[in-house]
């Protein structure tokens, strides 16, 4: 997936806003009712909806509760010191404070240690799932559990990791060749040159020929 | 009145639009990220065609200075993207292997495609066939035939997928050659990841979302 | 449009048709008279007995069938002995474009013709590409890397780091598109990153 798709699904997150205008009646829109909208009062809106409100200059975004610093910096040690993925404050962290603080910077307080505290658990996050990736990998694992991980986080690690699995599947399955052709190699599969002398030209003498009898007429040719 | 609540669409009854949007929105995701084709959410999808043509249809009575107005059509041009995408994801999937599509839709009644999609499948089929013909017809015949079906490509069912379950439920992870099954029970709201052959049936279900 | 890798194999799969193309040490079991086109070296293009000739792989397996039993094809020696050594000792230094540029798909395909060792082929094959994973998943992540560190990939692992990377790209440059400050950080990093890799070239 591509992070704009993502960042469509998480455009659909509640969001408040004051806006600057009033709408007596409610908007009935596809994705719900929303309204009446009076002028400096607090509404729920969603993100989309704040984010085109916002650009048209008619509304104040309102910081959502988890964008705090406080919260934020416990929340990165909560993830320092743990092994697995702590809950994040809201599934979509990443992508809602990248939008926010892209377009409604002015009306968050605190907006640049905000965006580096993010930045933080994001790395660390991402880290230790390089880490739990590689291991997954490496130890030919073919299921693992990981509640907490955000969409954007999870898709960071395609299609490497879809593909690195499947690629492993392929190395490891046997395909299924005609049966006179399955051993048409006859070495010895050395294990290291110290068993064998240093040529590598060594194959098995004529008496483990392939069982099958040959076809009537030698050929010399092709075709 | 800008919206009729009892409006046009049989699924109105039952559905409701941002129920619809939800249910959209999951199928676009899964969509998206199966390594096959889904069954077609056709009704949901022309449902959802219907309710962006009437709202344009709608917006036509606003002044234009109206914020409303804005604020809808961005609406519709939101659902507009998830539609393309959905069904451009799709028209993909059926180019890769539009021959085994065909007959598997044809094995479940039609579930698979929609009508404009099986139509689609058929004239791409025959137009794939006319091109290998018009190769394959200067290959001498000693060296072996050719069919289109050689020259599709089939999905993967093992690729992994990152699932999110919504209702609890225990699958079996069969032995890779290694020598050990595994059973893995999935709890409700957990996300995992697993190949695709072992869960689909529970996709098909509603029981997980793949994420 | 559903990437190749998500799919099983299929007969133009592009990949598989260049590793078939790899060559196999093939003995002569008789000798051939009219095959002198296969080794450059054969005085009046006839091949004597027990001439070892280095054919590709598609055409090998034809003339070592029982039927014909005109060859007997071996395991190329870069999946045995020193080579196999360098590669459990330390998978991830050693080059292997230079093994050959197909060795997975290459070495998979011979995996099948060889009952005997099958395993242990793909063996040497899961773990090497195991080993040698972090790595990849590194030089993914890091934009900044130069060239001469993807000469000692494979095809296959060329590919994942091409497919990997135009999804990092996406993702940082939807990153930073956002915000500002996250651009700067990222060249810094790549920056010291550089440093860090150029200790390990040779």
């Amino acid at each position: 997936m591509d992070p704009t798709e993502i960042e469509f699904i998480a455009e659909g997150e509640h969001i408040s806003i004051i806006p600057s205008f009033s709408i007596e009646s409610v908007i009935h829109l596809i994705s719900g009712d929303f309204g009446p909208f009076r002028a400096g009062f607090p509404q729920i809106v969603p993100l989309w909806l704040a984010v085109y409100l916002k650009q048209r200059r008619s509304c104040q975004i309102i910081q959502p509760d988890w964008m705090n610093v406080e919260l934020l910096e416990e929340k990165k040690e909560e993830e320092k010191n743990s092994r697995y993925f702590t809950k994040m404050p809201s599934k979509h962290y990443m992508e809602i404070s990248n939008i926010l603080l892209d377009v409604s910077c002015d009306d968050i307080q605190f907006s640049n240690e905000i965006r580096t505290i993010i930045k933080d658990i994001w790395d660390i996050r991402i880290s230790k799932l390089r880490t739990s990736v590689d291991a997954f990998i490496k130890m030919g694992g073919r299921h693992a559990q990981l509640t907490h991980l955000t969409q954007l986080e999870i898709n960071s690690i395609r299609p490497l990791l879809p593909d690195a699995f499947n690629a492993l599947q392929k190395l490891n399955k046997r395909d299924v060749v005609d049966h006179e052709d399955s051993a048409l190699i006859t070495d010895t599969f050395s294990m290291s040159a110290r068993n064998e002398p240093s040529t590598s030209q060594t194959f098995q003498q004529d008496s483990v020929d392939i069982t099958a009898s040959l076809s009537g007429s030698q050929q010399s040719g092709l075709g | 009145m800008l919206w009729e609540e009892d409006g046009a669409g049989a699924d109105d009854d039952v559905l409701s639009p941002d129920e619809l949007v939800g249910l959209l929105t999951e199928g676009w995701m899964n969509e998206r990220l199966s390594p096959e084709l889904m069954n077609h959410l056709g009704e949901y999808a022309d449902c959802m065609m219907e309710q962006v043509s009437q709202m344009e249809e709608n917006l036509q009575q606003l002044e234009k200075s109206d914020i409303r107005r804005g604020i809808h059509r961005f609406e519709l041009q939101r659902m507009q993207f998830l539609l393309n995408n959905y069904l451009r994801t799709r028209v993909d999937k059926i180019e890769m292997n539009a021959v085994k599509v065909l007959e598997e839709d044809d094995a479940i009644g039609g579930c698979l495609l929609s009508d404009g999609e099986r139509k689609f499948a058929n004239e791409y089929v025959k137009h794939c066939n006319k091109l290998l013909s018009s190769v394959t017809s200067k290959i001498p015949a000693y060296a072996g035939e050719f069919k289109l079906q050689d020259a599709m490509l089939e999905p993967d069912l093992d690729t992994p997928v990152f699932i999110k379950v919504k209702k609890e439920s225990t699958v079996l992870i069969p032995d890779y050659g290694e020598g050990r099954e595994e059973e893995v029970v999935l709890e409700e709201d957990t996300q995992h990841i697993l190949p695709y052959q072992c869960v689909f049936h529970l996709l098909k279900n509603g029981d997980i979302q793949l994420i | 449009m559903l990437p190749w890798r998500n799919c099983k194999k299929h007969y133009f799969s592009i990949e598989e048709i260049l590793a078939s193309q790899e060559k196999v040490p093939c003995t002569f079991r008789r000798t051939a008279n009219q095959l002198g086109i296969l080794d450059p070296s054969a005085e009046d293009g006839i091949i004597q007995k027990g001439a070892v000739v280095d054919i590709p792989l598609w055409l090998a397996k034809t003339l070592a069938r029982p039927n014909h039993g005109l060859v007997k094809m071996q395991l190329p020696k870069i999946y045995k002995d020193v080579y196999r050594d360098s590669l459990v000792a330390d998978a991830s230094v050693v080059d292997l474009y230079k093994m050959s540029k197909f060795f997975y798909s290459f070495g998979k395909q011979l995996s099948d013709y060889d009952e005997a060792n099958s395993k242990e082929l793909r063996n040497l094959l899961t773990e090497t590409f195991k080993n040698r994973f972090r790595q990849l998943m590194a030089w993914v992540q890091n934009m900044g890397v130069e060239e001469v560190i993807t000469e000692k990939l494979d095809t296959l692992e060329r590919k994942l780091l091409i497919d990997g990377r135009n999804a990092q790209n996406r993702l940082n440059n939807w990153l930073s598109n956002r915000v500002e400050t996250i651009q700067a950080a990222d060249m810094v990093m790549n920056h010291s990153k550089k440093r860090k890799f150029s200790d390990l070239e040779v």
